[in-house]
C-alpha cells in the first residue's frame, strides 16, 4: 500500500516535470518567437539583446530549463510577466488560484448530490419519467455549451451580480482569496450574503458539466449494482426496498462515480476557463486567456505548471480515494 | 462526508433563493468610496512613459503640471507655476513656482524638481529612465534647456520662438516628478507614481483594482472623496449591470446601443459632449499595394461615413474628413463641408483600385488585413464593428479584409512599429492646438518604434509645412499653413479620417461635481457622493 | 473494470471504456454483422433524432446560400437605412440582427459551414495521428508503445482547452491554429481505442496463424487490423464529432479563432454576450444551434456504438 502510493507520487512528479519542461521548450522552438510577437518586428537589434540578456534567453534552453526548475524550488519564483508591467506570477498566481477553486467547489456541491440523486432515482425507477428526465437532463447537459448557459442565466436573472466575488469596493480585503469561508471566519455576514450572490450564477453555469456526468454514471453503475447477486439476495432477505438501495447497493455503486467524478476535474477546469470569462471571475481562467491574448508566454508557463500540478494532484487524491472506497484494491 | 456534502449545497441553494429576493447597491452606502468603470486598465503610470488614455486619467489626478487648464474648458491657467512671463523674442519663458507645495513622498516641489522632470523627458540616455519609450518626446524638442534661476523660479530657454510651447506645457507628459521617488523607486515608478497632485497613488492590482486615496496635504481644494477606485471591466455589458446595480459610480467607454439602453434606466444619468478627436483608419504606406496613393484614395472613396455614423455611433459623432476635430480653431471648414457629402464614391473608389492593380500588376480581389483594438476607446467607441463596416465597404470595391483583433495596449504597440496593413486607431487632443494632431499623428518627425505617425507616411512638404506652423507666432498664418497641411493629407491619403465622437459616460445620479472635460481627462477632485437614495 | 492503471488516467470521450473492456472478439469475423448492426440501429429511436439533427445541420450548412435571406456579412442597413444594429424580431428579420447589424438566422445558417467544416477538420486530423499513433503502439509494442503512450500520459496531464490556448498562442490566433489545436487534443482518445483494438486483434487465432506463415505486417494491418478499427472510430468519430464543435466554439468564443466578424457560432455568442440586455435573440441563435448539433451528434453516435458494437456499453 505505501509502496503504490509512493509509485504514484514518483510517477506524479514526474509528470508534471516532463510536462512542464515539454511546455517551456514548445514555447521557445515554436515559430511564434515570443521576443518577435512581443516587440514588434522592428524592435532595435540593440534593444532586444539587452532584454534577451536580461531575461536569460541567449543561453541554451537545456540550461535555462534547469534555471526554471531551480528559480522554483529555491524561491518560488515562476518568473515576472512581460505584458503586465513585470508583476510576479507567482503571486498573481497566489491571488487568482483560490476563487477558481471556490467557484469549482461551489459547482460540484451542486452537482455531486444533484447528480447522484437524480442517477439513483434514475435507476430506481427504470423507464419512468424520473429515468428519462436523468437521462434528458445528461444529454442536454454535455450538449450546451456553459458559455451559452452562463449568457441565458445572465439574461434571465437580470437583477443578479454577474461579474467579480464581490461588490466593487467592498471593505473586505480578502487575505486569502477563499471569500465565503473566510467572510464566516471573520464573522462579516453582509460580505458572505453578497459573496454568495455573486458566486450563484457561475457556479449554476459550471455544475451543468460535472452534473450531467455524474448523473449518467450513478445511473448505469447503480443499475449494475442493483442486478446483483447480493443485492438480490439483500432483498430476497426482506429488507425495505430503500434500505436495500441506500445500505447495499448505494456505496458499492459510488465507487465508480468517485473514481470517474474525480477524472472529471479536467474538464470542470476547461468550463471554468469559459465560465470565468462569461462572468468576469478573477480566476486562473481569465488569466490564462488574457496572457495568451497578451502572448505573454511566462505567464502562461506558470499557469501551465500550476494546472498541471493542480491535476495531477487531484488524480493521485482520486487512487487514495478510491483505495478508501474499494476494500478489494488494497491488497494487490 | 456525503451527507456532509449534500447538507452544505442544500445550504447554498437555500442561500441562492434567499439572496436573490434581497437587492441593493453594494457600494450604495459608502459616500467616500468614487468608482470609476472603465473598458480597460492603465499600461505604465510614469508621465513620461505613456500615451495610453487610460494611464492619463490616472496620471492628472497623480500628478500636476506648471500650467493646466481651466476646470471646464481648454483654457491654460496657473498650475504648479503660480504666474509666468515671456521674454520679447519668445526664446525665454520664466516659471514663478507655488511656494509650499509638497510632492506624496513629501518632497519639496521645487526648481529642482522642475529641472528633473524636463530633463527625464528631455536628455538622451538620463540616467533615470527606466522605460525605453517616451512618446511624447518630440512634443518638447524645442526646448534647449531648463534651468533652476532659484528655488523658486524656473527658466526655460527654447531653440526657436514656439506657438504650441506654452499650450504642451499644460499636457500630462510634462507633470512634475518627484526626484527621490523615481531615485528610489527607479522601475517600480511607472507603477508606483509619486506626484502633488489631489490623490495620491494607494495600490495596483493590474486588471483589477486601482485605488487612488486622497492628499490630505493638497495645496489647492482637496479632493471630496476619500478614495477613487478605478475598475477595469472589459465586458460592456458587465460595466452596464454593474452602473445598474449601483456597483460603480460612473461607467466609461460604453458602446453607444449599450449607453442608450442603460441610459433608461432609474437613477442614471449621462453626460456628452463633443470630445477633441478624430478615429482613423491607418494605412502601412511604406510596403505594397498601400504605398500606391491610388489605393489609398480608393479606400477613403470607399468607405460611406454616413452611414457609419448612424449605424454604430447612434448619431453621437461626426463624420470626419480632415485629421483633427472640427470644433478647433485651425479645422479646414470649407474642405469639410465639400468633402462631407462627396468624398464617399464607390464608382471612383473601384476605378482608381483598378487602375492601380493595372499599374502595378497586382490582381484583384486584393487582400489586406485591417488590425483593430479589441476594447472600445472614446474616438472608436465599437472598433470591432467598425472593421466589420469598413470590411463590407471595401469588398464592394474590390478588397477582401480580413479583421484582426489584438488587446489594445499590443495592438498600439504594433501599429506604431509599423507591423500592420490597415489599422484602427485614433486621436484624443492633449491640449487645443491643431499641432497636437497634424504634426503628431501624420509628420514624419513621429515615425518610431513609438512614433504616433502609424502610417509611416514621409512627405517633405508636408514636413516644411507643420514645421512652420511651429514657429509662426501669427495665428492667421498658421492657421492657412493648417488649412494646406489638411489639403495635403486628404490628397495622399495615408490615413482616412472616419469620426468625431462625442464622449459619453453613464453616472449613478449621487454623483455631483464632475464634469467632463473637453480633452476628455478625468479629474476627480471636484466629483462627490451624496447617500444613495 | 475500473482498476488503476497508468499514472494519469483521463476520458476525454465519458463513454469510451477503459482499454482493458476492450477484449476478444471482432466483429468482422462473424457472419453478416452489418446487417445486424443495421437492424440494431433501425430500432433505436433516439439514434434517428440524432441522425435527423446532424441531417438538418449539414443541409443547412449546404444550402446556407440558398435558404438564408440575406448575404453573411450585409449590414440590414443596405436594406432599410433606419434599422439600427441589435433590432428585434421582426418580418424582415426573424431573428432580428445583431451588434453588426447583420441578420442573426441568416448568419446561424452561414455559422454551420464554419462550425462543421472545422469540427470535421479537426476531428480528421485526431483520427489520422491517433489511429496511426494508436496502431503503431498497439501492434509494434514495445519502446515505441512505451513513448507513444506516456507522450499521452503526459498531455493528459493537461486541460485540454489549456492545450489548445496553448497551441493557439504558438501559431496565432487564426482559423487554422483553433483547428490544429482541437484535433490535437481528440487524439489520445483515438490513439487508446485503437491501440486496445489492435492488441485484441493480434492475438486472434487468424493473425498468429497469417504471422506463422510468414505474412507482412503491411498485410496483416490491412486485412486484419484495418477492419477492426472501423468501427470504433467511426463510433468515437461521431461522438468526438460533438466535442470538437463545442471546442471549437468555445475557442472562439474565447476570441483566439481570427476574424470575429466572420459567421461562426462561437464568435457569434461572443459579440452577442455584450447586448443580451438589449436583444436575447443575437445569443439564442448561435448557442440554440450549437446545443442541438452537439446533442444530434451525441445521440447518432450513441446509437452507432450500441449498433455496431454492443460490448461498448452504453453510459459506462
Amino acid at each position: 500500500m505505501i509502496g503504490f502510493l509512493l509509485r504514484r507520487l514518483a510517477q506524479a512528479a514526474l509528470a508534471i516535470v516532463v510536462a512542464v519542461a515539454l511546455i517551456f521548450l514548445a514555447i521557445r522552438v515554436l515559430p511564434g518567437n515570443p521576443l518577435l510577437t512581443q516587440f514588434g518586428q522592428h524592435t532595435d537589434p540593440e534593444q532586444m539583446a539587452k532584454i534577451r540578456e536580461e531575461q536569460g534567453w541567449n543561453r541554451p534552453l537545456p540550461i535555462q530549463l534547469v534555471d526554471f526548475f531551480w528559480e522554483l524550488a529555491t524561491t518560488g519564483s515562476l518568473g515576472n510577466s512581460i505584458a503586465r508591467s513585470h508583476t510576479s506570477v507567482s503571486e498573481e498566481l497566489a491571488q487568482r488560484i483560490p476563487p477558481t477553486i471556490e467557484l469549482s467547489i461551489a459547482a460540484l456541491l451542486i452537482a455531486l448530490p444533484l447528480g447522484v440523486a437524480l442517477g439513483v432515482a434514475a435507476a430506481v425507477w427504470r423507464n419512468r419519467w424520473p429515468d428519462f428526465l436523468c437521462t434528458t437532463s445528461s444529454l442536454i447537459g454535455v450538449s450546451v455549451p456553459v458559455f451559452f448557459l452562463g449568457i441565458c442565466l445572465k439574461a434571465l436573472l437580470t437583477g443578479m451580480p454577474s461579474s467579480n466575488q464581490l461588490p466593487l469596493g467592498t471593505d473586505f480585503q480578502s487575505m486569502t482569496g477563499f471569500v465565503l469561508p473566510e467572510a464566516i471566519l471573520r464573522g462579516r455576514f453582509d460580505v458572505f450574503v453578497q459573496g454568495l450572490r455573486h458566486l450563484c450564477l457561475p457556479a449554476i453555469a459550471l455544475s451543468s458539466i460535472p452534473l450531467a456526468i455524474v448523473a449518467r454514471i450513478t445511473r448505469s453503475s447503480m443499475l449494475e449494482v442493483l442486478s446483483a447477486d447480493y443485492v438480490r439476495t439483500a432483498r430476497a432477505k426482506g429488507g425495505s426496498a430503500w434500505r436495500v438501495v441506500l445500505r447495499h447497493a448505494f456505496p458499492n455503486a459510488s465507487v465508480p462515480v468517485a473514481n470517474i467524478a474525480g477524472l472529471q476535474v479536467g474538464l470542470l477546469l476547461s468550463g471554468a476557463v469559459l465560465t470565468e470569462t462569461v462572468f468576469n471571475w478573477p480566476g486562473l481562467g481569465t488569466y490564462i486567456v488574457q496572457a495568451v491574448q497578451d502572448s505573454d508566454y511566462v505567464v502562461v508557463q506558470g499557469c501551465a505548471f500550476v494546472v498541471a500540478v493542480m491535476f495531477v494532484t487531484m488524480n493521485l487524491l482520486v487512487d487514495v480515494l478510491h483505495l478508501w472506497l474499494d476494500p478489494r484494491l488494497r491488497s494487490p | 462526508m456525503k451527507h456532509g456534502a449534500m447538507l452544505l449545497s442544500t445550504a447554498l441553494l437555500g442561500g441562492l433563493l434567499f439572496c436573490c429576493g434581497c437587492g441593493g447597491p453594494g457600494a450604495g452606502g459608502d459616500t467616500q468610496t468614487l468608482i470609476y468603470g472603465r473598458g480597460s486598465d492603465a499600461d505604465r503610470l510614469d508621465p513620461v512613459s505613456t500615451d495610453n488614455g487610460e494611464s492619463i486619467k490616472v496620471i492628472v489626478n497623480v500628478f500636476e503640471p506648471l500650467v493646466t487648464y481651466a476646470e471646464e474648458t481648454t483654457e491654460l491657467v496657473p498650475g504648479l507655476a503660480e504666474r509666468w512671463e515671456q521674454s520679447d523674442d519668445g526664446l525665454t519663458w520664466t516659471f514663478h513656482l507655488r511656494p509650499d507645495v509638497k510632492f506624496h513622498d513629501g518632497t519639496p516641489m521645487n526648481a529642482e524638481a522642475v529641472v528633473f522632470s524636463f530633463e527625464r523627458m528631455l536628455q538622451e540616455d538620463h540616467p533615470h529612465v527606466y522605460t525605453t519609450a517616451r512618446p511624447y518626446r518630440p512634443n518638447y524638442t524645442m526646448i534647449e534647456r531648463v534651468e533652476a534661476v532659484d528655488d523658486d523660479t524656473v527658466q526655460f530657454t527654447l531653440k526657436e520662438p514656439s506657438a504650441v510651447f506654452l499650450a504642451n506645457m499644460a499636457m500630462f507628459p510634462a507633470s512634475i516628478v518627484s526626484p527621490t521617488a523615481v531615485k528610489k523607486l527607479k522601475e517600480s515608478f511607472t507603477k508606483q507614481p509619486v506626484g502633488t497632485g489631489p490623490f495620491r497613488f494607494k495600490s495596483w492590482q493590474k486588471d483589477q483594482q486601482l485605488v487612488l486615496e486622497a492628499n490630505e496635504d493638497y495645496w489647492g481644494e482637496p479632493a471630496e472623496v476619500q478614495r477613487a477606485v478605478f475598475v477595469p471591466v472589459s465586458d460592456d455589458e458587465t460595466r452596464r449591470r454593474q452602473i445598474a446595480l449601483g456597483e460603480i459610480h460612473i461607467a466609461d467607454n460604453l458602446p453607444p446601443t449599450v449607453l442608450d439602453a442603460v441610459a433608461k434606466e432609474p437613477g442614471i444619468v449621462t453626460q456628452h459632449q463633443p470630445g477633441l478627436n478624430v478615429g482613423y483608419l491607418t494605412m502601412q504606406t511604406t510596403k505594397p499595394p498601400l504605398n500606391n496613393r491610388k489605393v489609398r484614395q480608393a479606400i477613403s472613396k470607399a468607405i460611406d461615413k454616413k452611414t457609419l455614423v448612424q449605424q454604430y455611433y447612434s448619431g453621437y459623432a461626426r463624420p470626419a474628413v480632415n485629421m483633427m476635430p472640427y470644433s478647433m480653431w485651425g479645422h479646414h471648414n470649407a474642405l469639410y463641408d465639400e468633402l462631407v457629402d462627396t468624398q464617399y464614391d464607390p464608382i471612383e473608389a473601384k476605378t482608381l483600385l483598378e487602375e492601380a492593380a493595372a499599374e502595378e500588376g497586382f490582381s484583384l480581389p486584393l487582400k489586406l488585413e485591417l488590425s483593430v483594438m479589441d476594447r472600445p476607446r472614446p474616438y472608436m467607441q465599437q472598433p470591432v464593428e467598425t472593421a466589420a463596416f469598413i470590411k463590407d465597404a471595401l469588398r464592394q470595391i474590390g478588397i477582401e479584409v480580413s479583421v484582426r483583433p489584438t488587446p489594445n495596449a499590443r495592438h498600439f504597440e504594433r501599429l506604431m512599429s509599423g507591423d500592420f496593413e490597415l489599422g484602427l486607431i485614433g486621436w484624443s487632443s492633449d491640449n487645443n492646438d491643431p499641432d497636437n494632431f497634424l504634426y503628431t499623428l501624420v509628420d514624419q518627425d513621429n515615425i518610431s518604434e513609438m512614433g504616433n505617425n502609424t502610417s509611416r507616411f514621409r512627405s517633405d512638404e508636408l514636413h516644411a509645412l507643420l514645421t512652420q506652423a511651429q514657429h509662426e507666432t501669427d495665428t492667421a498664418k498658421r492657421e492657412a499653413l493648417y488649412h494646406q497641411a489638411q489639403e495635403l493629407i486628404v490628397k495622399e491619403a495615408p490615413v482616412v479620417p472616419l469620426v468625431h465622437t462625442e464622449v459619453r459616460i453613464a453616472l449613478r445620479d449621487n454623483v455631483k461635481g464632475y464634469k467632463l472635460h473637453p480633452t476628455s481627462i478625468v479629474r476627480l477632485r471636484r466629483a462627490r457622493l451624496e447617500a444613495a437614495k | 473494470m475500473y482498476c488503476i492503471c497508468g499514472s494519469i488516467r483521463v476520458c476525454e470521450v465519458p463513454s469510451v471504456p477503459a482499454p482493458e473492456t476492450m477484449t476478444e472478439t471482432v466483429e468482422h469475423l462473424e457472419p453478416q454483422p452489418q446487417a445486424r448492426a443495421w437492424r440494431r440501429f433501425a430500432r433505436n429511436r433516439s439514434a434517428h433524432v440524432g441522425a435527423v439533427v446532424v441531417g438538418a445541420m449539414v443541409l443547412m450548412a449546404l444550402l446556407a446560400g440558398v435558404l438564408a435571406p440575406y448575404g453573411p456579412e450585409t449590414p440590414a442597413s443596405r436594406f432599410d437605412a433606419s434599422l439600427r444594429p441589435v433590432s428585434p424580431p421582426s418580418r424582415e428579420h426573424w431573428l432580428g440582427t445583431d451588434g453588426y447589424n447583420y441578420d442573426v438566422l441568416t448568419r446561424v445558417m452561414y455559422g454551420a459551414r464554419l462550425s462543421l467544416a472545422a469540427g470535421l477538420v479537426s476531428i480528421t486530423l485526431a483520427v489520422v495521428i491517433g489511429a496511426t499513433a494508436g496502431a503503431l503502439s498497439g501492434y509494434f509494442g514495445g519502446w515505441l508503445d512505451a513513448t507513444i503512450m506516456r507522450t499521452i500520459d503526459v498531455a493528459l496531464a493537461f486541460p485540454s482547452i489549456l492545450i489548445a490556448l496553448l497551441v493557439a498562442m504558438a501559431l496565432q490566433p487564426g482559423w487554422i491554429a483553433v483547428m490544429i489545436a482541437v484535433g490535437l487534443i481528440n487524439v489520445p482518445a483515438f490513439a487508446r481505442q485503437v491501440r486496445a483494438t489492435v492488441l485484441t486483434v493480434r492475438s486472434t487465432e487468424y493473425v498468429l496463424a497469417a504471422r506463422a506463415m510468414g505474412a507482412s505486417p503491411w498485410h496483416i494491418l490491412r486485412t486484419a487490423v484495418l477492419p477492426a478499427i472501423v468501427n470504433p472510430v467511426v463510433v468515437l468519430g461521431t461522438l468526438g464529432l460533438g466535442s470538437a464543435i463545442l471546442e471549437v466554439a468555445g475557442l472562439a468564443f474565447l476570441g483566439i479563432a481570427g476574424d470575429p466578424t466572420e459567421a461562426e457560432w462561437g464568435s457569434m455568442l461572443a459579440k452577442a454576450k455584450d447586448h443580451i440586455s438589449a436583444s436575447i435573440w443575437p445569443a439564442l441563435g448561435p448557442g440554440v444551434a450549437i446545443s442541438l448539433t452537439v446533442l444530434g451528434f451525441n445521440l447518432l453516435g450513441d446509437g452507432l456504438r450500441d449498433a455496431l458494437d454492443p460490448r461498448m456499453e452504453g453510459g459506462k
